[in-house]
């Protein structure tokens, strides 16, 4: 089946199964192998992506069921002006290790402060839920989308030194 | 793989960023022999995926030990003996790492940070018709369960005796001028100052303060419970004499090169998942040359450019590629002196270090920077010199190193649901020096989660027919950002005696601390009911089904 979508802002067309899942299209036909494949059952937000601007688990949606509309995958965040303030929050704060689900975890959190651009530690936490993270214990994270908080709002940015009791 | 099909030079292992190991990739999968085996076969290549029912279902576990530990003490407390007896599932087949000789674990760590000298430990292994087991999970084979024995018993005594359990710590605790201490297994323990962990996160928590709380709050009968883990770890293998893997002993390795243009490219025996080697490799090279950080490139996980080692896990990166680093740019520093003196027409006697350059004493404006050291290496070095500026080191470690910590949490219990909140959890770790205050926390953070997890929420369970019951991550719950509190971690410092930089292993710690530290919470907590342990995971309906059990359900909470 042809379908054609906009992919982080460009127009593409591919040529699918029916059955091909969406994250396949993305990593094997259009090469953005950004986004991960961490289950395939849509429980650890590994392949989490955005539709039409709204965080989805890429893993368990059909290519076909996204024809005519706009996916952004964690490749399309870096632009000309530098690094989008999630990716600059992530980095700042040591907020991954080994990476794997970072760049689920950085979607989700982009679709979370476009809805809540102030949100609450509880409803970062309950935010990014839906996203698994083996390695950082999500202190870091919850941090990074803090500081990405204060950064798109134009607040003053928190500090990035780690704190010690 | 390759060492036993007598083909090494003939092999090559690239290892990419790959995600989190955590000691379940350290064993090798029939899929990997199988890849192979089927790409020789058909002369194409081949790749094996694992999907994640299929790593939930067949991959090793870990932590399936039932133990028995007793403990003896004086009336007042003062620990006299342990004994612990072991049921071991290791499933259908060992998932170990396979090292020939590897002594630590359970038997080298089970009498903990205490000072008392009698101590009997026995395991029986099982064979059982589940996946392979005993993986070396974030622990140094079974250091989380030795440690989990050892700590909830210490506060099943302080139970028993009507002590408080912090109290019975510090009267047992190896004081730090006992250091190097023996262990009754035999070990050494290089070091540590156990009290002053205990009272820095007694003071970062308020435990006096939260006593009090617990005292009214029990007046009311509201369940609140704290918990104290204050355990010593065993990492960095190993020393030579005690191990190895099919007799290549277990070093690890550093190779430098310096260009002539002052950069430099390191390559390391063991491979970063994550842990971020690429930064504290570089910051230990720049401390010992006086060359910037960024200007190390890191390199690691390819056989045929890398030194021989024996890769990452059991928190040995540090403790021995880490140690290698240091050796291997001191031996640099050692030529660089060399063509100092050579360049400034002075004996090396005659010149200083300082980190970045080599001056002569008494006459500071008479001084080589390392890169003009560098770059003289390879243009306008000593006669008989050998040039170039390179140097390998394998560095056989002379012991283990035994980081250690003290962890407090606190519980609130829900008397209806018994609902599990984890208030506050402060975690105080010593890993002697510390090189990069980030990374070391960062990897406090994921253990600390990767605690609570057996403690609380992760099991394999298997109905009568031996199949999986929660076989995808829907049903086995890694905790997410909710169930994972805000961790609350510091440090005290009591540097390795033995490590070249005074730096111990760390990576583990927090998955071997924190467990009995929530266990030992959730059992003071429910000291009302009369409860002094539950095994671990502690679930809602495991405290509902054992006060049902009990007979307990209607206790009247208000002591």
């Amino acid at each position: 089946m042809e379908i054609k979508i906009k992919l982080n802002g460009t127009e593409m067309t591919a040529d699918v199964e029916p059955r091909t899942l969406l994250v396949h299209l993305i990593r094997e036909k259009f090469s953005s192998t950004g986004t991960h494949i961490g289950c395939d059952t849509s429980s650890c937000g590994a392949c989490t992506i955005l539709i039409d601007g709204k965080s989805a688990k890429s893993c368990t949606i059909l290519a076909v069921q996204v024809n005519g509309k706009e996916i952004s995958t964690v490749e399309g965040l870096l632009t000309a002006e530098g690094l989008h303030p999630i990716q600059e929050g992530f980095k700042e704060n040591h907020a991954l290790h080994c990476g794997f689900c970072t760049p689920g975890m950085m979607m989700r959190a982009v679709e979370l402060l476009e809805k809540n651009p102030n949100p609450s530690e509880d409803e970062i936490r309950w935010g990014i839920s839906g996203n698994l993270c083996r390695c950082t214990g999500y202190n870091n994270i919850v941090s990074a989308i803090k500081y990405a908080s204060a950064k798109i709002r134009g607040a003053e940015l928190p500090s990035t030194e780690p704190k010690f009791v | 793989m390759a060492g036993h099909a007598g083909q090494k030079h003939k092999i090559r292992v690239v290892s990419p960023d790959i995600g989190g190991g955590f000691g379940g990739k350290v064993p090798i999968y029939p899929g990997y022999v199988i890849a192979i085996a089927v790409s020789f076969l058909t002369g194409v290549p081949i790749k094996w995926v694992e999907d994640r029912s299929e790593n939930l279902q067949a991959d090793s576990f870990a932590r399936d030990y039932h133990i028995k530990a007793e403990i003896a003490a004086t009336k007042e407390g003062k620990i006299q003996a342990t004994r612990f007896k072991v049921l071991a599932d290791h499933g259908y087949t060992d998932a170990s790492a396979n090292p020939s000789k590897f002594p630590t674990g359970l038997f080298s760590i089970g009498t903990g940070s205490y000072d008392y000298d009698t101590a009997y430990m026995e395991a029986d292994a099982v064979y059982t018709n589940k996946p392979p087991g005993g993986v070396a999970y974030r622990c140094s084979f079974r250091v989380t369960e030795a440690v989990h024995a050892i700590e909830t018993v210490v506060d099943t005594l302080a139970l028993k005796i009507g002590k408080d359990p912090a109290q019975l710590r510090f009267e047992n605790f190896i004081k730090k001028d006992q250091f190097p201490w023996k262990s009754p297994t035999g070990w050494e323990y290089d070091s540590g100052d156990y009290k002053a962990g205990l009272e820095k996160a007694m003071k970062a928590i308020d435990y006096d303060g939260l006593r009090e709380e617990q005292v009214e709050k029990r007046k009311k009968g509201e369940l609140m419970g704290i918990g104290i883990s204050t355990f010593t770890e065993i990492v960095g293998a190993g020393p030579s004499k005690d191990f190895d893997i099919l007799g290549i002993k277990m070093f690890d390795s550093a190779e430098i090169r310096v260009h002539p243009t002052g950069k430099a490219i390191a390559r390391f025996g063991t491979k970063s998942q994550g842990q971020g080697h690429e930064t504290t490799y570089a910051q230990i090279i720049a401390e010992e040359l006086g060359i910037p950080a960024e200007n190390i490139q890191v390199e690691e996980g390819d056989t045929d450019t890398a030194p021989y080692g024996l890769g990452t896990y059991a928190s040995r990166s540090t403790p021995t590629a880490g140690a290698a680093a240091a050796m291997a740019a001191r031996k640099l520093r050692d030529k660089a002196k060399k063509i100092a003196a050579y360049l400034l027409e002075v004996s090396e006697d005659d010149l200083e270090w300082e980190p970045g350059k080599f001056s002569v004493k008494g006459a500071p404006e008479k001084s080589k920077t390392i890169q003009e050291l560098v770059f003289a290496a390879y243009t306008n070095h000593p006669q008989g010199m050998e040039a170039g500026f390179e140097a390998t080191h394998y560095y056989d470690p002379p012991n283990l190193t035994f980081p250690n910590g003290a962890y407090i949490c606190v519980v609130d219990i829900d008397s209806d649901t018994f609902e599990i909140n984890v208030r506050r959890f402060v975690a105080i770790d010593d890993c002697g020096n510390i090189i990069n205050p980030m990374i070391v926390q960062g990897q406090v953070h994921g253990g600390l989660t990767q605690g609570i997890a057996p403690a609380m929420y992760e099991e394999l369970l298997y109905d009568d027919d031996g199949n999986i019951l929660n076989g995808t991550l829907m049903d086995y719950l890694v905790p997410t950002a909710v169930e994972s509190p805000s961790w609350e971690t510091g440090h005290t410092i009591t540097p390795s005696p033995h490590h070249p930089i005074g730096a111990k292993g760390v990576g583990e710690s927090p998955t071997v601390g924190a467990p009995p530290a929530i266990a030992n919470a959730i059992c003071d907590a429910l000291k009302p009911y009369g409860i002094t342990h539950m095994n671990i995971p502690i679930t809602p309906f495991k405290i509902f089904k054992t006060l049902q059990e009990k007979g307990l359900l209607d206790t009247d909470l208000k002591i």
